[in-house]
């Protein structure tokens, strides 16, 4: 927290300057700093070691000090350069150049309830700063995270705008309740799923709004994930699944600036199938036809018989051919003197999409923060304010779903831009009616933060963190008649959804810090006191006449109407005790109590707790004396204990609902089979890790191991229907555990004058495996889950080819009995990922720059397609339904050899054994892939230029997010369409991330 | 100034107490405690299984009248809708049609159960208001058994909402699930009234049980006490044998005994929207076939009324037109709905009751009163035993046609269905073909099963 270090440095400047002038041997030196290219450095400070005073040096890079004695001995140190330290004979002036930091081991990182270095740091904390988020062209800041992080796995929904971000921060730990991390933005919660916000009965093609995507990644500076035991269990009960901690731009003292990025660009998809053209797609219908012993009709074929079949529309580039517009602006203005700092900024950023009609999500924000602090600096104040309006207009189904249609299906649109349902008296439906109902999704985000500060007693210091999050989430879906088959008498429909959430939070804590001998040790003691109520209110009207009316809920003659409520409660104790030994040995103990209301009166407390060590190693003179080479190292461990609540509201309660009315009476039925003793699902994280640093840190590698194992698992536990519902909330004797390497390798490969080449890695290997499961044989997840695999597994049957007579697939019948039943899917496949992680390298060559970051993932992945069955249902030959390209490797005579089973138009023999075919191992597939995720290339525009605008700096630059995707995986994209707990579930194709290629503009005044 | 800072901190610290945890409880929820204190909201606990039976897709109530009539030789569907599994007669495991009639009935039986364990509970409500309940109670949990049994055969046997021990149930014979049926309907015949206890018939009533108790008799052959119980219906004086049969899936209808009220603005009856087509000129999605269209006797009324012929050009279609009303209009204006119990069924039970027990005469009676109704002349009182029992069952099968599964379960209950459905279905397969598979989610949640 730069904020933190300046208003500290502020403070010492404050301190003592007032004296400065009174002592009565001291004299002036001006210190002029420069960085190797010559030019000033602003921003520094300066330490005079004599008079222990501080200065800051002003915006040209000069600095005017008073010190006494014979010599000259000062520290200048600054956030992108190495501390440099200058002893040498009196001079009334000194000239100082810095070299710019390698590696920043004593860069702050945030972590709960404070700050650390990446040197002191006992817990595991990945972090991504500004430059890498502001590099790529992204509207969620999540997406910034995707293959960056060692441990962190993010996976993208979908392409559409607004579309919501999976993580997973080492693997799975529940098996069914949420594996959400717990999201922290200046301090204050913020949700992630779309479960806090949005009315899940209105549709939307990007499967729900993420309310990150009202966040503007270009005001946060940077973002931290804590991963171990050490680092979560001061958020006890919601740290299992890890944290991530974002942390947004704050004021900084110095000239008033005006910073600006504009910038322009192009979305479309990245890949397509290659599917069957009209006279293919008419060869393979007649062909199924026949095999069927079928005659042509205009029941069974009027596709063939009716429709006009010299047409040859691909569908594919018609519903997602098109490119989405890209346009991200930022103006930031920020400045203040070492008392009070202030940030302004405000941020426009919009995507259309790549179907065809006017789709689009356009944000705007406003940032502002503001800094104080006391003429003493014993009392400081910090205040963010960030609201955020986002406007997205989506249709209300993916329409990739549709790029199978048949070449030869009906223009779906007449002369007059209206919706065709008919040709030649064959009815179909018009999947372009969905373009036609579009739903709007508007959100409102205020978050304010405050935080004030008060030092007592020389080293105490009372904090306070309070915040308020506001989220409206407005919703209004609209099916006009226009929209739907006038066969149908349709009646035009549109539903309203109203979401209002208010979270307010108030952590108040005392630190004491006390520092003697060789010893330091700081004690933190905190509370948490959160709120957050949300409501909902839903209407559905029905019946309107008149398309022009639909917004208007009073002209529907059906209205239905709903309300929720959900009351959250937190409350917790947690504190921090840190101990430093010789700036060697650190010990850091964290433990904190909660209570949820999630839970039923007897359970609602629970007790958490880490213990962390460190050794930095390199400081021990036999290190220091033989391994010079060796600059940094560090062996550190960790072990506690995390929770996790994330259940949703009011499970514990005995209730009744209500359905729609019945004659009058509305109904109650019961909400569920009730328990109220579940409690909470207890995470045990073990972690081990060594730190290295080599010629002077040029070169540093972090190796991890970890171990999580969570007990007592939460979960909707599945019930056979028999018992009247299909499960019951309650804690589970199983114990999942995830263990894993992670590997990250920093390294300045050169550092010349004028070329600079860095280059970092980063590779997770992780396992997760059910240990225990007790009576998992009997259990309803007999057929789920097996004691030794992954939670992440999938039983099927085994695929053993295209029968050379019938020409249908063959599978093994494992236990003899003539049938296919589920004691034949015997194959277990594991769908978790092998090993995933990112590659960047970033090259400067004088005033250019390029940076590269490559992402692979190495995993299995389902593929619906492999068998020739789109959606897992329509085997090749079906009516209206095109295929790839691939399936016309299938069998056609007695002893053919081939890939697909014979065409067929009719059911249940061809369909079944597609069916059976999306339930066996052919459809699991090597869905790894190699991505060129971003690519960023700039050139600094020449001061001579600039200068004549009173610019300070100015750079252009290109910018690419998916640039290209190497993989082996056949269809869409290997990300999106991984069929494993990561995906929807459906196995519907859905639309890939876009690739995006813009163009801009950043410039300081 | 510090210590009071001091004191602050303490005091925020040490509150971290329960009474913070305090949260609103949901509004779109009522308390189980609360609703057992008065028998409005008790009544709609009952309501609410009513209006779900009714308001959703997927419910028995929406599926057994189609899936039924197209296993037996009533309905043909084409290729592409998800009945084909039945017409095929090939129901396959994973079928999630059976899955949702399954789930929803023991919903049902749950709600029932919770019902009548709460009931005594209840201790601010009248024994007249507990009886109607847990006689309602007791019909839906028998009503419910009725149909699992005759779809599924075995099954489970829930009579408590305890989830550990119910979880872990086989199946039970069906013989004692028929038992238990009978004695559920006996006491509900003991707990309801003979009035309705709302208008239109739209909650069961004494009459509505004692049918399905007929119902029941007849299906177990013991006739003697179906012909009883059918006797009892039909001199209870509330219903009408001579409903013109253009009225009679009206709600108006006087035959009716027990239907159920549209919930759905968007239809008045599940069987109206499946079965009437969109327009004009394309084919219907159920097709009566042609025997069974030529099999209607000469100046057969219902032929008129109950069915509607879609003429394309080269070929005509007759599909089910007992309902007519394809979508809903606003709910107080519907003019259908579904009708599950009605009074001719049990001049048809009494009828075949009573031509086992070679009562012959009453039991041509009974016949007459049906075929008079549908305009048909009657027939003589000279024809032999086995000559009743075929006109009876050609008389259910004509009255009752593509109506909650009676075709399907006459064919099935009388042995005969091998005969009838062998010649015309071409997998037809007695061994595993009369019952729907245990579906797989079920089995695989309850190794079991």
């Amino acid at each position: 927290m730069k904020v933190t270090k300046l208003t500290f440095i502020l403070l010492l400047i404050i301190c003592h300057a007032g004296h400065a002038q009174d002592t009565a041997q001291s004299y002036p030196v001006m210190v002029q700093l420069f960085a190797q290219n010559k030019e000033p450095v602003a921003g520094a400070s300066v330490r005079d070691l004599a008079s222990n005073k501080t200065y800051l040096v002003d915006e040209k890079g000069t600095v005017r000090i008073f010190t006494t004695g014979n010599s000259i001995d000062l520290v200048v140190s600054h956030a992108q350069f190495e501390n440099k330290r200058i002893t040498q004979a009196k001079a009334r002036q000194i000239t100082v150049i810095l070299q710019p930091r390698i590696k920043l081991l004593d860069e702050t990182v945030v972590i709960g309830y404070g700050t650390t270095t990446k040197r002191k740091n006992t817990g595991s904390v990945s972090r991504i700063s500004v430059e890498e988020i502001g590099k790529q062209p992204v509207g969620n800041p999540l997406a910034a995270m995707a293959g960056r992080m060692a441990g962190v796995q993010v996976t993208q929904s979908n392409g559409n705008a607004g579309a919501g971000f999976v993580i997973r921060i080492r693997g799975y730990n529940s098996l069914a309740q949420g594996n959400d991390p717990l999201f922290i933005i200046d301090g204050i919660p913020f949700p992630n799923n779309n479960i806090g916000i949005g009315t899940d009965n209105i549709g939307s093609s990007n499967g729900g709004q993420s309310p990150f995507a009202s966040i503007n990644p270009s005001d946060i500076i940077s973002m931290e994930v804590l991963k171990d035991a050490d680092a979560t269990a001061i958020y006890g009960s919601r740290g299992a699944n890890g944290v991530v901690l974002i942390t947004t731009k704050k004021g900084r003292p110095g000239k008033t600036r005006l910073e600006g990025i504009l910038s322009a660009g192009k979305g479309r998809i990245t890949r397509k199938f290659e599917m069957l053209n009209s006279a293919e797609y008419i060869a393979m219908r007649k062909e199924a036809l026949n095999n069927d012993g079928a005659t042509p009709t205009h029941l069974n074929a009027y596709d063939l018989m009716l429709w006009d079949t010299t047409r040859n529309t691909n569908w594919q580039d018609y519903f997602l051919g098109g490119s989405a517009a890209y346009h991200d602006a930022n103006l930031k203005l920020s400045g203040g003197n070492e008392h009070t700092q202030f940030l302004a900024g405000v941020g426009y950023h919009c995507e259309s999409s790549v179907y065809p009609e006017d789709f689009y999500a356009r944000r705007m924000n406003l940032h502002l923060n503001l800094n104080h602090s006391s003429a003493n600096k014993k009392l400081l104040i910090s205040s963010t304010i960030a609201y955020s309006n986002d406007n997205n207009v989506l249709p209300v189904t993916d329409l990739t779903n549709y790029i199978n249609l048949s070449p030869v299906f009906p223009a779906l649109l007449d002369s007059l831009n209206r919706l065709v349902w008919s040709e030649k008296g064959q009815t179909f439906f018009n999947p372009y009616s969905y373009l036609r109902q579009p739903t709007r999704t508007t959100t409102d985000n205020l978050r304010t933060s405050v935080t004030l500060s008060y030092k007592f007693l020389e080293r105490f210091q009372f904090r306070t963190n309070m915040g308020y999050n506001f989220l409206q989430v407005n919703q209004l879906n609209t099916t006009p008649v226009a929209a739907q088959s006038p066969f149908d008498n349709p009646v035009g429909s549109a539903k309203f959804g109203n979401t209002t959430g208010r979270g307010l939070i108030i952590e108040p804590q005392i630190n004491y810090e006390h520092a003697f001998d060789n010893c330091a040790f700081s004690i933190l003691l905190g509370s948490t006191y959160q709120n957050e109520i949300l409501r909902q209110h839903f209407i559905n009207a029905s019946g309107y006449q008149n398309d022009q009316l639909i917004e208007f809920a009073g002209a529907a003659p059906n209205v239905t109407a709903s309300t929720t409520l959900n009351d959250y409660r937190y409350v917790a104790l947690f504190s921090r005790f840190n101990f430093t030994w010789r700036d060697k040995w650190i010990l850091n103990l964290t433990g904190r109590r909660d209570g949820s209301s999630r839970f039923g009166p007897a359970n609602q407390f629970g007790n958490f707790g880490a213990a962390g060590a460190a050794w930095i190693f390199s400081q021990e003179k036999l290190f220091r004396d033989k391994w010079t080479w060796l600059s940094f190292g560090k062996l550190r461990t960790s072990y506690g204990t995390t929770g996790n609540d994330q259940i949703g509201n009011y499970q514990f309660l005995d209730n009744y609902g209500t359905v729609m009315p019945y004659q009058g009476q509305v109904g109650y039925v019961p909400s569920r089979i009730y328990n109220q003793d579940y409690a909470w699902e207890v995470n045990r994280k073990l972690e081990a890790a060594v730190e290295l640093g080599a010629w002077n840190n040029r070169i540093l590698f972090i190796a991890n191991y970890f171990r999580n194992r969570t007990q007592n698992q939460l979960l909707s536990y599945r019930l056979p229907d028999q018992t009247g519902f299909g499960s019951v909330f309650m804690n589970f004797p199983a114990k999942v555990e995830n263990t894993g390497w992670e590997f990250e390798l920093d390294a300045t490969v050169l550092r010349k004058r004028r070329f600079q080449w860095n280059s970092n890695f980063n590779i997770s290997f992780t396992r997760n495996k059910l240990v225990e499961f007790k009576d998992l044989a009997a259990s309803s997840y007999a057929s789920t889950y097996e004691v030794g695999q992954s939670l992440n597994i999938v039983k099927l049957y085994e695929f053993t080819g295209v029968h050379p007579e019938t020409g249908l697939y063959t599978f093994e019948d494992f236990n003899k009995d003539g049938f296919l039943s589920f004691d034949d899917q015997k194959i277990i496949k594991d769908l978790t990922p092998k090993f995933y992680g990112g590659w960047q390298n970033e090259f400067t060559l004088g005033k250019f720059s390029l940076s590269i970051f490559i992402q692979f993932v190495k995993q299995p992945g389902r593929h619906y397609y492999k068998l020739g069955t789109t959606a897992g249902i329509y085997s090749p030959g079906y009516m209206n339904v095109n295929h790839p390209h691939e399936v016309l490797d299938r069998w056609t005579k007695p002893d053919d050899v081939t890939a697909f089973q014979r065409f067929g138009a009719s059911p249940p023999v061809r369909v079944a054994s597609h069916n059976w075919g999306t339930f066996s191992d052919a459809s699991i597939v090597d869905a790894s892939f190699i991505r060129l995720k971003n690519l960023y290339f700039s050139y600094d525009v020449h001061e001579g230029l600039i200068k004549n605008l009173r610019m300070q700096q100015c750079r252009i630059f290109l910018q690419a997010q998916n640039l290209l995707t190497i993989t082996s995986y056949f269809g869409l994209d290997p990300e999106t369409n991984k069929g494993s707990m990561l995906d929807n579930g459906t196995g519907n194709p859905q639309l890939p991330p876009l690739r995006i290629i813009a163009a801009g503009v950043s410039f300081t005044f | 100034m510090n210590n009071i800072v001091l004191a602050i901190i303490v005091c925020v610290l040490a509150c971290s107490c329960k009474k913070l945890l305090q949260v609103d409880p949901p509004i779109d929820k009522i308390s189980k405690e609360n609703l057992f204190t008065d028998s409005t909201s008790i009544s709609a606990a009952l309501v609410g299984i009513y209006s779900v039976m009714n308001a959703t897709n997927g419910t028995p109530e929406n599926q057994i009248t189609r899936f039924c009539a197209t296993q037996a030789d009533e309905l043909v569907c084409s290729e592409t809708d998800e009945a084909f599994e039945f017409y095929s007669n090939s129901v396959t495991p994973v079928n999630s049609a059976i899955n949702l009639v399954w789930i929803n009935f023991y919903n049902y039986i749950y709600q029932a159960n919770l019902l009548i364990e709460n009931m005594e509970k209840a201790t601010t409500v009248s024994t007249t208001a507990k009886n109607q309940f847990l006689g309602e109670a007791l019909f839906i949990r028998s009503f419910s058994y009725f149909y699992l049994v005759n779809l599924f055969g075995e099954v489970p046997l829930v009579l408590t909402t305890d989830y550990r021990k119910n979880s872990t149930l086989a199946r039970t014979s069906e013989g004692t699930i028929y038992d238990q049926v009978e004695t559920d309907l006996l006491s509900a015949i003991e707990l309801l009234k003979p009035e309705y206890i709302t208008e239109r018939k739209v909650r069961p009533n004494k009459w509505t049980a004692m049918a399905l108790l007929a119902r029941v008799y007849l299906y177990r052959n013991k006739y003697n006490d179906a012909e009883a119980a059918a006797t009892e219906v039909i001199n209870s004086g509330l219903y009408d044998s001579g409903e013109d049969v253009l009225n009679a899936f009206k709600y108006i209808s006087r035959e009716t005994i027990w239907q159920l009220y549209p919930v759905d603005p968007n239809y008045n009856t599940f069987d109206g929207n499946y079965f009437v087509p969109e327009t004009n000129d394309i084919v219907p999605a159920y097709i009566l076939p042609t025997p069974f269209i030529t099999g209607f006797e000469n100046n057969d009324m219902r032929t008129g009324a109950w069915i509607r012929e879609q003429q394309l050009a080269d070929t005509s279609y007759n599909y089910p037109f007992k309902y007519k009303e394809r979508t809903g209009s606003s709910l107080d204006n519907a003019t259908e709905y579904t009708i599950v119990f009605r009074l001719m069924e049990q001049y048809l039970i009494r009828a075949e009751a009573r031509a086992r027990q070679n009562t012959l005469p009453d039991a041509v009676d009974d016949l007459n009163v049906v075929r008079s109704r549908a305009g048909l002349p009657d027939v003589e009182h000279s024809l032999t035993q086995p000559e009743i029992i075929a006109a009876v069952e050609k008389e259910r099968r004509y009255e009752l046609f593509a109506e909650w599964g009676h075709r399907w379960f006459d064919l099935k209950r009388t042995g005969r269905a091998t005969a009838v459905l062998g010649p015309v279905k071409t997998h037809w397969d007695e061994q595993n073909d009369l019952f729907w598979p245990l579906p797989q989610p079920q089995s695989l949640a309850n190794p079991n099963l």
